[in-house]
């Protein structure tokens, strides 16, 4: 279970910018090992074991192969030359390298995008970015509701049509072209109309009158400030040591990298700090992890709070846990059911 | 299993697209369009065997596209100051028709006129002749003038004169009509315009006037005879020269990456003697050189041009010393105006890959100005 | 004091010549639990609209409205949006955002409460309703039932002091209705807010009115408690006493029901009535207890079926449970076959299977003997099989009821094509259809502006142009009127007739037990049992008619009030 995830949606949003931008601007070789290590370890928590495995493996080798194969087609320059192509540019060993880089590269920003989807939820990014104009944190929501309904009704009435003899995906394309612009037409009025619906009911419940407050489930503690506190530390000594030209590196035309032979104390320092932030996540569900444990261990015999209990604190201090504790498995088994039957 | 088999399939798609595409061209001219690509299409106005310069001089694109890529001279008459000039050009290197100003202006006594005769070793005399041609010519043409005086001459060189540096190069050699007895008639070859050149004339041995080579950078050799016929020598082996010897004045704006990589003395690769066979091109002569060599060269072929591009030789890439920055190159003494695959090159040439910082003005191209 | 009063009463539209609802004189106490009922088209949604000026329409109105003595139309926007709420019909629609915490906040952030308020107030709303588990849930995982729920906590969350709800429980399974009434019945008992509702399901709201009001073409015609309104129609002789609950029917038609008096020992629920009943006989046995012969329908002969299902398993997906666990049916030709059960049970599942938009992975189905997968959908959908889906609207395609009809068959111009083979004119097809569906008075109409009840008649209309000998419905009565769902049954009678097979899916037991010819119980994906329906439920305990329940321990057979009706005449006499 990702620990990190019930962090302030600030400290989330923080931390995968940093890493993200970092990853993307910086291509120092020790840094980049560092962040694919933390993103690919990151993932096993976001994901879980065998989604991680299959997504790093699956797609991400495909990709970084890709790039290693690619670059040394386009781009031509390195003192190491190892071959020929047949139009008589060289193979250069700095284009394979250079290449296996952007693919790391690539590779990296992916997985991280891959666990912020985890755990940016919309109702994180809404609170998110709803904080600076209020009146978009409702407009995401609508949009994030009207989304899934829009698709739902679009395949109720292409069924609804194919039972009428009216199917986009037989006949031939005029057919088909015809079908799908009747079907885009009786979505779009259906839509309309059952708008004037939604307009009612959120006039009804105030819509439009002035002062209108954005409501939050979230709230900034102790242990954000702590988290937010530290990372900041560890993110702000790596940008120093970066501008002081410790992440320095040079692929063209031949490989040069700062602070590997010999390593300084300044590179040592930005590539310990660099890494510690990479992996703030993970060691937060390490320590999160470890804590549960020791917990458990001497909660043997206290006595726990009611889930009435629980639930009524949780909405009020809002220290809210993922989705996944909260329903029980047979809640789980039943919600492929409900997503069925609505 | 469906889903990964599915993006794996993506993947593998894009692999071929990719592949098609590097192994033919650069994608990014295919959109911008084949604008030079013209040599073969686009309206022809034949031309008779001789034409009288127009007015405003220019002769167009279409009369040049009916002699292009033909072994036929045509030849263009033109009056100035008195002189009567003609220029004659061979239809055989000409790739890319573009239209040339012809008029000139005919200089028989200047101030500088006088400062470039004492510079060529003093020679008794010359004539100036300021052409007004800028963007390059579309092959090597020749230029005849009447004089209309009769001069005790026999050797001259045709020069370009660097007011700054106070020094003059030597564009071609001069050659006199012996046939013609009531005046001096020379003819030497015109490699660039846009600016004033001077023919120097004298009489061979002590009076014979001379200069530096302006044709090839740094070292010097002898101007080829080539210059004088558009068959070549003869020979299978032509002159290869890589040079990089702008960058040495301009090590301020160099890519500091790039600094080991610039010889002390400007030379990538030495004037070179290389044998080619029949149909070779301009770049395959470079390619060969570069591989035999072990120097690195990254070129694309760039459909829109219909010919290879060079991208960087011994890792100096365009744009590494500053934006004006490039490999451009030059045969006998001429830019073409024409990619390196489209020459194809022929006994005697002698062949000057240079590196210019500033669109070609520093190494003696100012088509681009 | 009175939280609401109305005096003479009158809206017109604007371009109507008649007021839609007129001389309308109405008191509603502080904390009661008002019931208003009618046909469809009566004006119950126009006159409930008009206590929430947000939602009035736009009109002439005469006469006055006050809220606690105060002009209605004087409340300053936020008390309004405060102290009355209103929750509408359509579940789905109601939902704004797409987190169930959100929309339980949006009516308290629209009012500008800060966040400690609104945590409060959410977090209490939420346990007090039970939804606690699912405040972090989006709201596209929730069910019909539960979104409406989530409606009402949103409204609640606002602790408003009057609540207004508009046919709420009418697109609901009846497990769902039940939960939500009983929500709504347990917000009036503990907390004292003011309800004003319309329902066409009577039984379960009936006994828990203090005050009924009864509307037909735009007055009223009957108010008082839910005994005095019973009585006050059955005195009217008005067909708006079909509505009225079993044992209040049943009761009127053994006792005559001929005096203001009755209205004190009218029994309302299921218990009532069933003292009553004994109470009726003495305590003995009657003498008989099987319904006349007269009433007994004759039994369908067992032709060659027309559709066999056997031995059929579906799912969804590969990872997800059966759905249809070993399915073994028979459908015979120009039966009306009735499927009940519960949610989640299989039963909408099995109709896509019938029509062959879903395929089993085992088992087979065949139609005429040929099997339904190896038909193209023109085969299957052009003069075999006919769909009415759930909502009519997802087949309204033109802005007039003509044109639509029209459109199915290939538009207006005459001529054959893929959807019109047959050699009438297309002008009688089409207006022959439309009297038969009793919506030839609608022609010129939109079909959005048509009322539930026309909006089905429409669809079914456009189904039946393609002259289907098949005819699956899903939920055919879903928020339809007792008046609707008579029509509906007349028009089924007919098809019927014209040799259609009827095969459909329903929770509404009552229209089944009336107008079925077999009805099958469908659970955890199987067909449990299928019988006729005097057979069917009156050997069910539990899932049959409130009539079933209230006479079984005395009669045997009894599944409808007129059932009872007869075997306490044919005892009486």
């Amino acid at each position: 279970m990702d620990q990190f995830s019930t962090y302030h949606p600030a400290i989330n949003f923080f931390y995968f910018a940093g890493v993200i931008l970092m990853a993307m601007f910086f291509n120092h070789p020790v840094m980049m090992a560092e962040a694919l290590f933390a993103a690919v370890l990151y993932s096993f928590f976001t994901l879980g074991t065998e989604k991680a495995l299959r997504f790093n493996l699956l797609a991400m080798v495909p990709i970084l192969l890709i790039a290693v194969l690619f670059n040394p087609m386009f781009n031509h320059y390195g003192v190491h030359i190892l071959g020929y192509f047949p139009n008589g540019n060289p193979i250069t060993l700095e284009s394979i390298i250079y290449g296996f880089v952007m693919g790391v590269m690539l590779v990296t920003v992916i997985i991280w995008f891959s666990s912020y989807n985890k755990v940016m939820t919309s109702d994180k990014f809404v609170y998110l970015f709803g904080r600076m104009i209020p009146a978009l944190s409702l407009i995401l929501s609508m949009v994030l509701r009207f989304v899934p309904r829009f698709k739902k009704q679009l395949e109720v009435i292409s069924n609804g049509q194919k039972c009428i003899g009216r199917d986009v995906s037989s006949g031939n394309l005029i057919e088909r072209a015809k079908h799908g612009v009747r079907i885009i037409s009786i979505m779009i009025t259906w839509a309309l109309e059952n708008a004037i619906e939604t307009a009612d009911s959120m006039r009804a419940r105030g819509y439009g009158l002035k002062g209108r407050t954005a409501f939050s489930i979230f709230r900034f503690d102790n242990r954000d400030a702590i988290a937010a506190i530290l990372m900041g530390l560890a993110f702000g000594i790596t940008c120093i040591g970066l501008a002081l030209g410790a992440g320095a590196v040079q692929y063209n035309p031949y490989f040069k990298a700062a602070g590997i032979n010999p390593v300084t104390p300044l590179s040592l320092l930005t590539f310990i700090c660099y890494f510690l932030f990479c992996l703030s996540p993970v060691i937060i569900d390490i320590m999160g992890d470890y804590r549960w444990r020791r917990l458990r261990n001497s909660q043997e015999t206290g006595i726990s709070m009611t889930g009435a209990d629980e639930s009524l604190r949780n909405a009020m201090f809002g220290t809210p846990t993922s989705d996944e504790n909260n329903i029980t498995d047979a809640e789980r088994m039943s919600k492929g059911k409900i997503k069925l039957w609505t | 299993m469906k889903k990964v088999l599915r993006s794996l399939l993506l993947c593998l798609t894009l692999v071929v697209v990719l592949g098609v595409v590097t192994a033919c061209s650069d994608p990014l001219s295919m959109l911008t369009g084949a604008n030079n690509a013209n040599a073969n299409n686009g309206e022809v106005i034949e031309l008779a065997d001789n034409t009288e310069i127009p007015e405003d001089g220019v002769i167009k694109a279409a009369q040049f596209r009916s002699i292009a890529g033909k072994d036929r001279t045509v030849t263009f008459t033109g009056k100035s100051n008195g002189v009567e000039y003609i220029w004659s050009f061979n239809g055989k290197n000409i790739k890319n028709p573009q239209d040339q100003n012809l008029k000139i202006d005919v200089v028989t006594a200047s101030e500088d006129l006088n400062k470039v005769k004492t510079l060529a070793n003093s020679a008794p005399e010359g004539i100036g002749v300021t052409i007004k041609q800028t963007s390059g010519f579309v092959t090597v043409p020749r230029l005849t003038l009447k004089t209309g005086k009769k001069w005790d001459v026999n050797a001259g060189i045709f020069l370009k004169y660097i007011k700054k540096d106070n020094k003059v190069t030597k564009i071609s050699t001069v050659t006199f009509d012996k046939q013609v007895q009531d005046q001096t008639v020379m003819t030497f070859n015109v490699t660039q315009g846009g600016d004033t050149y001077y023919a120097v004339c004298g009489k061979s041995g002590s009076s014979e006037p001379t200069a530096q080579d302006g044709n090839t950078t740094g070292g010097s050799s002898s101007s080829s005879t080539s210059e004088s016929s558009s068959n070549g020598d003869g020979s299978n082996t032509v002159t290869i020269s890589i040079s990089c010897a702008t960058v040495l004045n301009n090590m301020d704006k160099l890519n500091n990456s790039k600094k080991e990589f610039i010889p002390a003395d400007g030379w990538i690769l030495q004037p070179t003697q290389v044998t080619f066979t029949e149909g070779q091109n301009i770049h395959d002569i470079l390619q060969k050189v570069c591989q035999e060599k072990g120097i690195q060269m990254d070129s694309e072929f760039t459909p829109a041009y219909n010919s290879a591009y060079v991208r960087g030789i011994n890792q100096l890439y365009e744009y590494d010393c500053g934006d004006l920055s490039g490999w451009m190159f030059k045969v006998n003494g001429w830019f073409p105006n024409y990619g390196a695959s489209q020459y194809n090159v022929k006994g005697g040439d002698v062949i000057d890959w240079v590196y210019t910082c500033d669109l070609g003005k520093d190494v003696g191209d100012n088509s681009q100005y | 004091m009175d939280m609401i009063t109305v005096e003479q009463f009158n809206f017109a539209y604007p371009e109507a010549s008649k007021p839609t609802i007129s001389d309308i004189n109405l008191t509603i106490k502080e904390g009661s639990f008002n019931v208003l009922c009618g046909k469809s088209g009566c004006g119950k949604t126009t006159l409930l609209r008009q206590f929430k000026t947000v939602l009035a329409p736009h009109g002439k109105t005469t006469g006055s409205i006050k809220y606690k003595d105060q002009p209605i139309g004087e409340l300053d926007h936020r008390t309004q949006a405060e102290a009355i709420g209103y929750v509408l019909q359509n579940p789905d629609n109601q939902i704004v955002t797409d987190k169930v915490w959100h929309e339980l906040a949006f009516g308290l952030e629209s009012l500008g409460f800060d966040n400690a308020t609104i945590r409060l107030r959410v977090a209490e709303m939420a346990s007090y309703f039970g939804i606690q588990a699912w405040f972090y849930r989006d709201v596209a995982e929730l069910s019909g039932g539960q979104k409406q729920l989530l409606n009402l906590a949103s409204v609640m969350a606002m602790h408003p002091e009057v609540l207004i709800l508009d046919e709420p429980t009418s697109q609901l399974d009846p497990i769902a209705a039940s939960d939500f009434l009983e929500t709504v019945k347990k917000i009036n008992r503990d907390l004292g807010t003011t309800i004003i509702m319309t329902e066409h399901r009577l039984e379960d709201i009936f006994p828990a009115a203090d005050q009924v009001i009864v509307m037909d073409a735009g007055k009223i015609i009957a108010i008082g408690n839910p005994r005095e309104v019973g009585v006050r129609l059955n005195l009217d002789h008005h067909d708006m006493f079909e509505a009225m609950p079993a044992p209040m029917k049943i009761f009127a038609g053994v006792d005559g029901m001929n005096s203001e008096s009755a209205a004190d020992i009218c029994p309302l629920t299921v218990r009532e009535g069933r003292q009553w009943l004994t109470g009726h006989y003495a305590g003995q046995k009657p003498q008989y207890v099987k319904v006349s012969a007269a009433r007994q329908k004759p039994p369908v002969e067992h032709k060659t079926p027309i559709i066999t299902v056997k031995d059929v398993w579906f799912r969804y997906d590969k990872s997800l449970p059966d759905v249809v666990r070993d399915l073994s049916l028979n459908i015979y030709p120009g039966e009306i076959f009735a499927i009940v059960g519960g949610n989640g049970t299989g039963k909408t599942t099995t109709l896509s299977l019938i029509s062959g938009v879903n395929k089993p992975y085992r088992g087979k189905i065949n139609i005429d003997g040929k099997p339904v997968g190896r038909m193209s959908g023109i085969e299957r959908f052009r003069g075999l099989i006919g769909v009415l889906p759930q909502n009519p609207q997802s087949l309204f395609v033109k802005k007039t009821v003509e044109l639509d009809l029209y459109e199915v068959i290939g538009g207006t111009k005459e001529r054959k094509s893929d959807e019109y083979q047959k050699d009438m004119p297309k002008k009688t097809a089409v207006a022959g259809m439309a009297k038969l569906m009793h919506i030839d008075h609608l022609m010129d109409r939109h079909p959005y502006d048509l009322s539930g009840g026309e909006q089905q008649r429409l669809a079914l209309a456009k189904i039946m142009l393609l002259n289907p000998r098949i005819l699956l419905m899903d939920e055919p009565t879903k928020g339809l009127d007792n008046h609707f769902k008579k029509e509906l049954a007349g028009i089924l009678y007919k098809l019927k007739q014209h040799g259609v097979t009827i095969i459909m899916v329903s929770h509404d037991v009552e229209f089944c037990a009336d107008y079925a010819d077999r009805c099958g119980l469908f659970f955890e994906g199987n067909l449990v049992t299928e019988n006729t329906p005097r057979a069917f439920f009156a050997d069910n305990s539990f899932y049959t008619t409130s009539a079933n329940r209230l006479s079984r321990h005395l009669f045997d057979d009894a599944i409808t009030a007129d059932d009872v009706i007869d075997c306490c005449l044919q005892n009486d006499r």
